[in-house]
């Protein structure tokens, strides 16, 4: 389906033996651009052909072999640190995306960078969460008032937390996607079901987990690390679905979450870029909830686009490919009246910032 | 043909050439006029090699073109393809921003943020956008902010905060013997626990620019050909590139094990001075001037323990560049008997 060199290698990774200086540099280039410059590295590794690989290339790789492991570091150090700031509360906070992922150890953090940590916690107990991290030492990073009423009002999380110390920001979350969003989930029934990990820590269930992934990558504009996002989707229907279980639950929970378009697309672009492996009856379950032909020749053209630079679109098509998943994506978490509002504020303010 | 042997041909063929690293096939290198680089730079531009990385050079401006080429212009160009560390391009961001207003936006590919500079003082930009991609980038060489030099085997680093003359320090002590690694990026390799050239452009600003150019004309008649234009203006003020020394410029693969640390305190009021600290003072400077070592964890702590352990450490104190030469001359003269290495000083 595809012709693309990044991918090819993600697929199978021994081919890197074979690839010549040209492809090496193509290659190199889209995956530090997708954040999977590590992933790749760690496949070399594990598959025992690193010191085949041309001396730059191991060079340029132990560089990120350096950035994920102290990216790892750097999280779990942060999870020890919240963990110590909420002692003695019994409150229920869920670590999100790559927090859980670490914490779980699944597959798909070999070679992974977390920039920040992402927490969930209950809404009625976000204004307790946050006193307590301020008294703990962590900082706003947002302090124009503007960004800091939006983010209360409109949005799904505090505005960002830093520690001084440390850099790595804390997001501190009521719910996975902004309350003004079309697809804004009860999450209180995702909480309920998220699992207590033994640092006391909870994390999602599998279904909710993958569906947190998906969802935020098709709804919520994370456009950049699209290819990122979805070989870790591929990484858990591998890693989850050995557990028929998963398969079970998996649609229902979608359905009942609302997020069977999104799940629709995962399904869908996994198996065709990756040739993941889905079993057949959850492709026929899941078929009704695709898109028309239209919308979803029109989704393949934009995820395409920004999946790769070398994948057809060039130039005006694929600057209409990731626009057009930004807008998309803006469009899908406010109604039209707050975006409007939203983005002539932000419009304006560029000129008050020349000043 | 084994490396020193394709080094000797390429000497007989030009003047002066480098050799290749021991990333890259040295049959690969060509050496171009400026004109033939030029066309190169401003095509799909061009692989060169700066010290132990490899990059991409594409650029526009003819200007900036030809401030790069001043400095630049003896580094290993590569004429096929090479496996690259970097890819770096200086353009206008559309045709009023290339032809009418020109403005150099620079691209490293590595989500810089920079403000575009206007295209006359591009070349401010280009520097800019390598110092971004070795910043950000390089996880596997222990990284010092520090000016690093070297000389029959002494490997000194210099580690100081901007403004403290570390540069003009490096740059000074380039031009009277030793072999610039670099004013602003020392490179350990942990492996080998050896410091790694990385010669590029010395960054000179505001006074320390004429301060230079009368030092360097000290040597060379023809020195003004050492200097880029002066670009007044820049967020740091008016700033000045100054190319290596031509023997460092060769000598780019040349490495050398860290022996001595000096942290330079530039005062134009004080006494020349040089004033003893413990290793344990210079063990945190040290620390603290690395741009990557939390992230390196624990070999780079075991690293820099262990050139602590084997240098001499002090402080030097100077009002001038040439007090600084002698004070550091001075230090190094009064301990290099090798029965002495590794006391402590303070």
């Amino acid at each position: 389906m595809v012709d693309n060199i990044l991918i090819d290698v993600l697929k199978k990774p021994e081919i890197m033996e074979g690839l010549s200086r040209e492809q090496w540099n193509t290659c190199l280039r889209e995956a530090k651009m997708s954040g999977l410059a590590g992933r790749l590295s760690y496949d070399a590794r594990d598959i025992g052909i690193i010191e085949k690989l041309p001396a730059k290339v191991q060079d340029i790789f132990s560089s990120y072999d350096y950035n994920s492991a102290s990216s790892t570091r750097k999280i779990k150090w942060e999870i020890n640190r919240v963990k110590r700031a909420l002692k003695g509360s019994d409150e229920k906070v869920v670590l999100l995306k790559g927090g859980a992922y670490i914490e779980k150890g699944m597959s798909c953090t070999v070679g992974r960078v977390s920039v920040d940590l992402d927490i969930l916690i209950a809404r009625n107990r976000i204004d307790w969460a946050e006193d307590i991290f301020l008294k703990a030492g962590w900082r706003h990073q947002v302090i124009n008032d503007y960004d800091q009423k939006f983010y209360r009002e409109y949005s799904h999380e505090l505005p960002p937390l830093v520690h001084p110390d440390r850099y790595i920001s804390i997001d501190v979350h009521h719910n996975i996607l902004p309350t003004t969003s079309k697809l804004c989930p009860d999450v209180t029934k995702m909480i309920e079901t998220s699992v207590k990990m033994e640092n006391g820590f909870y994390v999602f269930s599998n279904e909710d987990i993958i569906l947190h992934s998906i969802v935020h990558q098709f709804q919520d504009g994370e456009v950049r690390s699209s290819l990122r996002n979805l070989i870790e989707q591929h990484d858990m229907y591998k890693e989850f679905g050995k557990d028929e279980g998963f398969w079970q639950k998996l649609i229902p929970r979608a359905i009942e979450l609302g997020f069977t378009r999104a799940l629709y697309y995962s399904i869908h672009f996994a198996k065709n870029i990756f040739g993941t492996a889905i079993p057949d009856h959850i492709i026929a379950d899941i078929k009704p909830y695709g898109p028309n032909i239209i919308t979803g020749a029109i989704m393949k053209f934009m995820v395409m686009g920004v999946i790769s630079p070398n994948l057809g679109a060039k130039g005006i098509a694929r600057w209409a490919s990731m626009n057009g998943l930004y807008i998309r994506s803006h469009w899908l978490r406010m109604p039209p009246v707050l975006l409007a509002r939203h983005l002539t504020i932000k419009f304006f303010r560029k000129f008050q910032a020349d000043d | 043909m084994n490396l020193s042997e394709t080094n000797s041909f390429i000497k007989k063929e030009n003047q002066f050439m480098p050799v290749a690293s021991r990333f890259h096939n040295e049959n690969k290198l060509v050496k171009l006029n400026d004109s033939e680089l030029d066309k190169r730079l401003s095509g799909d531009g061009i692989a060169m090699e700066v010290g132990p990385f490899s990059v991409n050079v594409l650029i526009k401006f003819k200007n900036v073109r030809e401030d790069f080429l001043k400095i630049y212009r003896d580094f290993p160009f590569y004429d096929e393809p090479i496996v690259l560390d970097h890819s770096i391009s200086v353009f206008g961001r559309n045709l009023f921003r290339q032809y009418l207003r020109p403005q150099a936006f620079v691209e490293t590919e590595m989500n810089n943020d920079t403000i575009p500079l206007p295209a006359k003082i591009g070349m401010v930009s280009l520097e800019m956008g390598f110092n971004w991609q070795v910043a950000m980038g390089c996880k596997q060489y222990l990284m010092f902010h520090a000016g690093v030099v070297a000389r029959d085997g002494i490997g000194l680093i210099m580690p100081a905060m901007s403004g403290s003359g570390k540069s003009t320090l490096a740059a000074g002590l380039s031009f009277r013997g030793w072999q610039l690694h670099s004013d602003e990026f020392g490179l350990l390799d942990l492996d080998a626990g050896e410091l790694i050239p990385y010669p590029r452009a010395v960054s000179l600003k505001n006074q320390s620019i004429p301060v230079m150019k009368e030092w360097v004309s000290r040597e060379h008649d023809n020195y003004e050909d050492y200097f880029t234009p002066a670009y007044p203006g820049t967020p740091k003020g008016t700033i000045c590139y100054l190319r290596p020394p031509d023997q460092s410029i060769e000598e780019m693969h040349k490495r050398t094990k860290p022996n001595f640390v000096i942290l330079p305190i530039f005062d134009p009021n004080s006494e020349p001075k040089i004033r003893p600290i413990t290793k344990t003072m210079a063990f945190f400077r040290l620390v603290a001037s690395s741009a990557n070592y939390g992230d390196i964890g624990e070999r780079a702590f075991s690293s820099i323990a262990k050139i602590i352990e084997e240098s001499f450490v002090c402080e030097i104190i100077y009002p001038s560049l040439d007090t600084a030469v002698e004070l550091v001359e001075a230090f190094i003269a009064e301990h290099s008997d090798p029965k002495k290495a590794g006391q402590d000083d303070g």
